[in-house]
């Protein structure tokens, strides 16, 4: 289910990224820049409450092209945020698989979950959820602590993707001293700084104002772009929606709606690489 | 994540909520102090239990006592045979200088002025054996092995014998000089004369009988011993040692002068002996050995000994308890703390599993939080109770200048806390902190990563 692959060519060559050099390979595999970095196949997850079951995802299949971003929308308790938990191999589905890099992290243990989230998936929450007792930078640093990086050098990742989200002189605050917008800024610039191959963002402006989230939202998708990361994210918002590359509508637990933002596809195009956008229009299809 | 990083976040998350750390370390504070102090209060019972002993007497002495055992003389050959076990360093017959219808008199002074009559005390021992049996010269030297074939008798005097020397020429109360109410290290007075500089020391035995004949020799003062209050060692305060050999020299010599012929059927051998075995813990053997030679009759402190040390034993393992109780109770409260934290922090763990942080630690980090907790109470534990085991003997030993303490003994700490038991406390603190960590640790790793992602 090939739909659209942008800006293919300009930005997956190594030299980029330059923090993590082994992004490539996941699982200790080198990944294939085309292939669909997530691939999801007929996912099902019902919650059991009491003797009542919910369906939550109904056999659900969908392919994510490497460095697409991909919103998920659709009503409340539509499935979004289970959706998203199963990619992330948060929580285990009941039925089908999530296959990222080729490997089903579905059928992974605890521990080499961990592992594999640490090398190679980046998480924004509504909430933000930084930790209340450190400071910007070091909210920034917990990825590479988790990592044992060397103080020094994780401290100097950290600056410079502070700086990126513009909070250079807000590296020493807590969270407490931060308005929300800036809290978000720290939970961005904490999912980038180990450059992931993934992102997964739970309705990350849930919380903000309309200018704010404005702000927030081309942050998410210049970083993203710059390294060829794969964003993936949940909102209700259409109009936040509209930053995506490709839509993903939810109901009730299924995919009622798959589509390529044509907007956004043909900016990204001029923007990246000017004149094929012709190509990339007749590949859509 | 580097072991530096895990510390930091501990200590982080030990001061964030810094009154609740306080109270829990205080927890172990006393847990520790307590089971320290406890157990220096055993050790300092158990010091000076061995302490009394000592004063008493040589603790690795073993006294046989022979006298109406016709079945097994305690001869040369049995004093050879006890000489030669593994376990025995030295020993030595003991001979009194005791006859019967025999007076035993020393004079001295210009025409035998002064007077020792009786000879109590004086004992003949081994030369040989004596350097291992604890004779201190507080003046000259210790009873040499005669190599010169002198006849003159050697001696060293108890540290008040020459007090036993009354002076002829003077009446009564000043013919004597009363040195039985000065305490051991005062300062005594002076004697009538000097022993060791005496030149006319005479040792005369005598008999009621008509036609007696006396046998005198002379006597050279080689040293003064320092005195005690063994029980089992007259001579060292007034009595005197001399070699058994020239104690069985003059009782031959008076038997010749008298023509008496020793009884046919008296018992030979000694009435006493001394062992001195090579410590503390070979005198029960060496006592069974000899009771299995034939001498049921010995005496040492071991019996003593071993009884105090049990009834120690017991109060150390008491006091020993209920620190333990108390340092059960801390941990209670560490486990306690512990599972309140993992519950505050619940989406916090959450969010470290979100972003890829390993089972082992998280695990880590609350196990390291747990230690922590009990090594900061161990040392300040340790801490407080060197503070109080001073200020206690600071007081105890205050308060016990004189009265019962003294019969030789200087006022001996109540409360001895060795190196051995502060390292014991610590370690004993940081593994029940570490212990009482695991329960939390565990729940703080099933916390699933989607704690994260809930709203509240
Ligand atoms: N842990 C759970 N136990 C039982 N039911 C659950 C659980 N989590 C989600 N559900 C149910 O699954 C369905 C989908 O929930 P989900 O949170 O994915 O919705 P959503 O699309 O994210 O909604 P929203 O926009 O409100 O966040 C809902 O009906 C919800 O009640
Ligand atoms: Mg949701």
């Amino acid at each position: 289910m090939h739909i659209y692959v942008p800006s293919v060519g300009a930005h997956h060559s190594l030299g980029i990224q330059p923090i993590c050099a082994a992004q490539h390979s996941i699982a200790g595999e080198v990944m294939q820049d085309s292939a669909a970095i997530i691939s999801v196949r007929q996912l099902t997850k019902v919650f059991r409450v009491g003797s009542e079951k919910v369906v939550a995802l109904n056999d659900v299949s969908f392919d994510v092209p490497k460095g697409q971003i991909l919103c998920i929308v659709g009503t409340s308790g539509s499935g979004k945020s289970t959706l998203l938990n199963q990619l992330a191999g948060l929580e285990k589905p009941t039925k089908g698989q999530v296959l990222i890099g080729g490997k089903n992290i579905s059928a992974f243990s605890e521990t080499r979950l961990a592992g594999f989230r640490q090398k190679h998936i980046g998480f924004i929450f509504q909430s933000y959820n930084l930790m209340a007792a450190m400071t910007a930078l070091e909210n920034v640093s917990m990825p590479l602590i988790f990592r044992g990086m060397p103080r020094k050098k994780r401290e100097i990742a950290a600056k410079r993707i502070l700086g990126e989200v513009g909070l250079s002189e807000r590296a020493g605050h807590k969270p407490s001293q931060m308005s929300g917008g800036q809290q978000q800024r720290v939970g961005i610039a904490r999912a980038f700084v180990a450059t992931p191959k993934i992102i997964f963002a739970d309705e990350p402006t849930g919380n903000l104002d309309t200018r704010t989230t404005v702000e927030v939202m081309q942050m998410m998708i210049r970083l993203c772009k710059q390294y060829n990361q794969t964003l993936v994210l949940v909102t209700h918002d259409t109009e936040i929606a509209e930053y995506a590359d490709r839509i993903v509508t939810m109901r009730d637990g299924v995919i009622v709606e798959d589509r390529v933002n044509v907007k956004r596809a043909e900016e990204t195009k001029e923007e990246t690489n000017p004149g094929a956008g012709e190509k990339g229009a007749k590949d859509e299809t | 994540m580097r072991i530096s990083d895990l510390l930091s976040i501990c200590a982080r998350n030990l001061t964030r909520r810094k009154f609740r750390t306080f109270l829990t370390v205080m927890g172990v504070v006393i847990g520790t102090s307590f089971i320290v102090m406890m157990i220096s209060l055993g050790i300092g019972i158990e010091r000076s239990n061995m302490r009394m002993l000592e004063t008493w007497g040589d603790l690795t002495m073993v006294t046989i006592h022979n006298q109406g055992n016709t079945e097994t003389p305690l001869n040369d050959t049995a004093i050879e045979a006890i000489r030669a076990m593994p376990q025995v360093q030295a020993v030595t017959p003991v001979a009194e200088l005791r006859l019967d219808n025999v007076n035993v008199v020393l004079t001295a002074g210009r025409g035998g002025r002064y007077e020792w009559w009786g000879g109590w005390g004086i004992v003949g021992l081994d030369p040989a054996a004596l350097p291992y049996l604890g004779y201190d010269m507080r003046e000259g030297d210790i009873l040499p092995v005669n190599e010169d074939g002198t006849r003159v008798v050697r001696m060293m005097f108890g540290e008040r014998a020459a007090y036993n020397f009354q002076d002829t020429r003077r009446r009564w109360p000043n013919n004597m000089i009363e040195v039985w109410n000065v305490m051991p290290g005062d300062p005594l007075p002076d004697p009538f004369f000097n022993p060791m500089e005496e030149q006319t020391i005479r040792i005369t035995l005598s008999s009621w009988e008509q036609d007696s004949r006396d046998v005198e020799f002379e006597v050279e003062v080689v040293g003064v011993m320092v005195g005690s209050w063994d029980f089992n060692r007259p001579e060292l305060m007034d009595g005197a040692v001399m070699d058994v050999a020239d104690l069985q020299r003059m009782i031959a010599e008076f038997n010749r002068a008298n023509s008496i012929r020793p009884d046919r059927n008296a018992v030979e051998g000694f009435d006493m002996a001394r062992v001195k075995a090579h410590s503390i813990d070979d005198v029960a053997d060496v006592e069974a050995a000899i009771h299995a030679m034939g001498f049921p009759n010995t005496q040492s402190m071991e019996e003593i000994r071993q009884s105090m040390q049990e009834a120690a034993q017991q109060i150390q393992m008491i006091l020993g308890f209920i620190g333990g109780v108390a340092l059960f109770i801390s941990s209670l409260s560490i486990m306690n703390t512990m599972i309140m934290s993992v519950y505050e922090r619940t989406r916090e763990i959450g969010v470290m599993k979100v972003l890829g942080c390993h089972l082992g630690n998280i695990r880590s980090i609350f196990l390291i939080e747990a230690a922590l907790i009990g090594f900061i109470g161990g040392v300040v534990g340790n801490a407080l109770s060197a503070l109080a085991s001073f200020a206690l003997n600071a007081y105890v030993m205050g308060n016990a200048g004189g009265g019962m303490m003294g019969m030789g003994m200087e006022p001996m700490p109540v409360s001895v806390i060795p190196l051995w038991l502060m390292s014991l406390g610590l370690v004993f603190a940081t593994i029940i902190g570490l212990v009482s960590g695991i329960i939390p640790a565990l729940r703080a790793v099933k916390i699933s990563a989607l704690e994260a992602i809930r709203t509240e």
